[in-house]
């Protein structure tokens, strides 16, 4: 392997340790935690709903992909763990402001019933979330505080889910109430093909009706036995209240009525909404937006920032900071230049190529590494005619997974594991949660040249000193090459990948070598993110695809594949960026949704794809953030979501 | 005259309609497509599809090109996805902060290079024009992005003199705040003096032994006099034409130097259009710079004809 730098295959570690790290910010050591080893502390987390999972989602993946540090500050995390920024003195001050650098584009829609293309991290999590509460907030658990009702309950064999709703106010004093929650159902059911997080089959689908026995309490009554675990956090957790009093009509000058009893109205609604939405300059001025439920109002706003945001007077507890500005920096070099400058940025985001920079900044900034609920892959095309047939034999793909050297590019490349860590399955690897199956804990598929070589050569395939191995012994019994590879064919893959990332140009240039060790020949090329989507999500969704498309490809937007709003993370990508041809994901993804016994149905999912591979498993990176020594309660989430009625400075 | 600007005119309009034609097929020719760019790698084939019909991209190229010409024509310039808002408010936004960026380095630029130049010419290989020259080579070879970068190592990280940010918000805010305008314009024309002062000298060199000169020394003309009657006007016709290509720049903003200080200008938005295939975003630009590339080119012509008698267009 070494061809790349990476120590040799028998000395390396078989796993880093990842119980804690250390860094060292201004010349000084100091211990980053890292994500702890059992569950989660009800601090944090926020589960987006599936559908506001999804929002979250791709949040993730654009922003860090386009603008590293996008996702900044806010969605890092200690693990699942919230991790505080500083020591935290006795007593919180009242007052100050906090300034959170945001790279990228700033947040540019309102509406929390967010379309596809207003979907990202930046409008859910510093936008969305600090102005409307949902039903529920989910991380690891449901957080209370920034949940609008009490935790569901589940009857009639997990077809109603009835909710509670707590003693929330909207910022004009009114209520929150279950016509408000109605409301939301109304409009979004009306419009559900415009909503970012709409999935067919699932919410709002799978949601038969609704009744609102009394103004603090709805019933879901649903098509169909659910899990309540997947159901509140992936369903339930896209929920808001909207407020009915206010946003109820279908014009500016309009009285507000009923509208939204009839699909016609609530269209109507929603079409009014969105298009209040799409004027941004009255953001901070229309009196629709200033009606909210969540801790923050918007006091103003600009195209590219800063946004500045104040205290909603109703909401409970109030933050104890009196103002809260996001700063949006065009690239994380320029946010990185305000660090070390010292401009007045209480919380920005560090990129895992800049982790060795970092002891530059001032002494002033506290380093923090946590994960997120994120996975890193491969993907491999099973449908294209010249290379689909190789993929589709497993024993390929396990070769595939065996030259992957993911613990040796943890520590070679990702600062011996401060800034990213080893994904062996679908399931996000940290913070630890009771969903990982044991086949992912360990890996199944440890790096081994000579292994992936006797697989290959098990099944008939000549590995040659050097070039591709070809298939000896085509046919389709145990040792021969498989269905579809015809004789003579060359172990050779088109690879694509994306440009500007550090961690994934050595990636992949190690891969490439490893890979070619085996006989397996990687002809690598790079493009643009977009470029690279565009391509390797190409043949999604068809049974075939043609000769010129990807063959095997990787895009990486800012060390991940896909990120999660929780760690119940379901099969969603699979079958939105891949072309695994397996009935028996498809079965037990759908058992995760439905299965009285989350964890079994879990681990049977982790297990099946964790050794099956749709795709090659490969490593992911922390999210590394500094946060102002003199700020205080800094708590990061898996999850990505912001405590920020927790933050206080010292004196 | 009139004539030659009527017929400029009419060319510009002819160039113009070209460029929307090879730009509009150029971006719809780009891989990927403005969906998966645009939503991203989670999104649904129904939102994709939804996206695609939604803005007419499942439709014939020409048809889709008709119809942007006849928003054009109704003075629409589109509505930009990735920004969610139309893009003659984010050209609105972000135009004059480019020209105020640009035009600034521009005047400065002016304001060092032609002396700079003229001084240079009048001390021909001597000592001081060798070290000029060596100092404008050194800081024109200078990637922009790496003489940013080290003018705020120097005198904001080190020396806490100017901030490492340009001022934040709109035009107004720049305005206020012109101490954080110094490093960003201080990049552009230190790199843009090397250049321009270089045509200038090169110009003037060529001028000082015109016979005209001699003539003037001859005659007792004062130093003064020559240089700024006789040697100036004749050394600006190169810088005239600076001056003219100059202009797509002064509306096209800068990139890299955007990108630096964190000012968000036309450079900075175009790169973040094509990095999202956001179609009327990029045709809006390309439009507005394809046109003040047209102006600029039509401008140096109608300048050169002020600054040197000798240049008639019939």
């Amino acid at each position: 392997m070494a061809a790349t730098g990476l120590p040799d295959e028998a000395t390396r570690p078989a796993q880093l340790e990842l119980d804690q790290t250390v860094a060292v910010l201004n010349g000084n050591s100091f211990t980053v935690p890292l994500p702890p080893t059992t569950g989660e502390p009800n601090l944090m987390p926020l589960t987006i709903s599936s559908k506001v999972t999804a929002a979250r989602r791709k949040l993730l993946v654009r922003t860090s992909l386009t603008l590293p540090a996008l996702l900044s500050a806010t969605l890092v995390s200690t693990g699942s763990l919230s991790s505080s920024a500083s020591a935290s003195p006795a007593s919180p001050t009242s007052g100050g402001t906090v300034t959170e650098a945001i790279v990228g584009v700033a947040p540019n829609y309102i509406f929390p019933i967010v379309t596809p293309a207003a979907d990202s991290g930046t409008n859910l999590v510093q936008f969305n979330l600090l102005m409307y509460t949902p039903l529920y907030l989910v991380g690891s658990a449901i957080v209370p505080q920034y949940s609008l009702a009490e935790p569901p309950v589940f009857s009639n064999g997990n077809r109603t889910a009835t909710v509670h709703l707590k003693a929330f106010k909207w910022s004009d004093g009114s209520p929150v109430t279950s016509r408000d929650v109605s409301f939301y159902f109304n409009l979004v059911k009306a419009d559900k093909t415009d909503w970012a997080g709409y999935t067919p089959g699932e919410f709002p689908d799978n949601v038969s009706s609704i009744t609102t026995p009394d103004a603090s309490t709805v019933v879901f009554h649903l098509n169909g036995s659910y899990d309540p675990t997947w159901y509140t956090d992936n369903e339930l957790s896209s929920i808001y209240a909207f407020p009915q009093h206010a946003w109820d009509k279908t014009s500016a000058n309009g009285a507000v009525g009923n509208y939204d009893g009839t699909a016609a109205g609530a269209r109507a609604v929603y079409k009014y909404l969105a298009g209040q939405a799409q004027n941004t300059s009255t953001y901070a001025t229309s009196p629709l937006w200033k009606v909210v439920d969540g801790p923050w109002q918007l006091k103003s706003w600009a195209p590219n920032g800063p946004d500045v945001f104040v205290p909603n007077p109703d909401f409970s507890p109030q933050p104890h900071i009196s103002q809260y500005i996001e700063t949006v920096y065009t690239s994380d070099s320029a946010e990185f230049n305000a660090l070390l400058a010292g401009n007045e940025i209480n919380i920005g985001t560090i990129p895992p190529q800049d982790l060795s920079a970092v002891p530059r900044l001032s002494s002033s900034y506290t380093l923090n590494s946590s994960a997120h609920y994120q996975i890193g892959f491969m993907n491999v095309n099973f449908n294209n005619p010249l290379t689909g047939p190789l993929v589709r034999q497993l024993y390929i793909r396990q070769a595939l997974q065996h030259v992957e050297d993911e613990a040796g590019q943890v520590n070679a490349y990702l600062d011996r594991g401060k800034a990213g860590y080893t994904d062996y399955g679908p399931l996000p690897p940290q913070p630890p949660s009771p969903y990982i199956a044991a086949a992912q804990k360990t890996d199944p598929y440890p790096f081994s040249i000579s292994a992936a070589r006797s697989l290959l050569q098990q099944h008939g395939w000549d590995i040659p000193s050097s070039g591709a191995a070809t298939c000896a012994r085509p046919g389709t019994a145990a040792n021969e090459c498989g269905a579809g590879i015809k004789p003579a064919q060359k172990l050779e893959f088109n690879y694509l990948y994306d440009t500007g990332e550090t961690f994934l140009l050595s990636q992949m240039a190690n891969y490439k070598s490893d890979a070619a060790q085996a006989g397996i020949v990687l002809n690598m090329s790079s493009a643009p993110f977009s470029t690279v989507i565009g391509d390797l999500t190409e043949c999604v969704g068809t049974t075939t695809c043609p000769a010129s498309s990807w063959q095997m490809g990787d895009w990486n937007a800012g060390g991940y594949n896909w990120g999660f709003g929780g760690p119940y993370a379901t099969g969603e990508p699979f079958t939105e960026v891949t072309n695994f041809p397996s009935q028996t994901f498809l079965t037990l993804l759908k058992a995760t949704e439905t299965s009285p016994d989350p964890i079994a149905a879990m681990h049977a999912y982790d297990t099946y794809m964790t050794l099956n591979l749709p795709v090659i498993w490969a490593p992911t990176t922390y999210w590394l953030t500094v946060v102002s020594n003199n700020l205080h309660g800094v708590q990061f989430t898996a999850s990505g979501y912001e405590n920020t009625t927790d933050w206080y400075f010292s004196k | 005259m009139r004539v030659y600007l009527l017929r400029r005119v009419a060319q510009a309009l002819v160039v113009l309609f070209g460029i929307t034609v090879i730009v509009f097929l150029l971006i719809h020719l780009l891989p990927g497509g403005p969906a998966r760019a645009l939503l991203g790698p989670t999104a649904k084939q129904y939102q994709l599809k939804q996206f695609i019909a939604e803005n007419g991209y499942n439709q014939p190229l020409f048809v889709q090109y008709l119809q942007y010409l006849g928003h054009l024509f109704d003075g629409d310039l589109g509505f930009s996805y990735s920004y969610n808002q139309s893009v003659t408010a984010l050209l609105a936004q972000n135009l004059p902060k480019s020209v105020l960026l640009c035009g600034l380095a521009i005047f400065f630029t002016l304001l060092i290079a032609i002396p700079l130049g003229i001084f240079q010419a009048t001390r021909s290989n001597t000592v001081p024009d060798h070290i000029i020259n060596g100092s404008a080579f050194v800081a024109y070879s200078m990637p922009t992005f790496w003489l940013s970068t080290l003018l705020i190592l120097w005198f904001s990280v080190s020396l806490h003199w100017f901030p490492s940010q340009a001022p934040q918000g709109d035009l107004g805010v720049a305005l206020r705040e012109p101490v954080a305008m110094v490093l960003p314009v201080a990049s552009l024309t230190l790199v843009s003096v090397a250049l321009f002062s270089r045509f200038v000298r090169s110009s003037a060199t060529t001028v000082l032994v015109q016979d005209y000169i001699r003539t003037a020394r001859g005659k007792g003309v004062s130093q003064a006099r020559l240089m700024y009657k006789h040697l100036l006007r004749n050394a600006l016709s190169p810088i005239v034409t600076l001056i003219g290509v100059s202009l797509p720049w002064l509306i096209g903003g800068e990139i890299v130097v955007e990108s630096v200080f964190n000012y968000p200008g036309m450079g900075l938005l175009l790169w973040k259009a094509a990095n999202s295939h956001d179609y009327p975003l990029l045709m809006g630009i390309t439009l507005v710079v394809g046109a003040a590339t047209v102006v600029g080119s039509l401008l140096a012509d109608v300048l050169y004809a002020v600054v040197d008698p000798r240049v008639r267009y019939g």
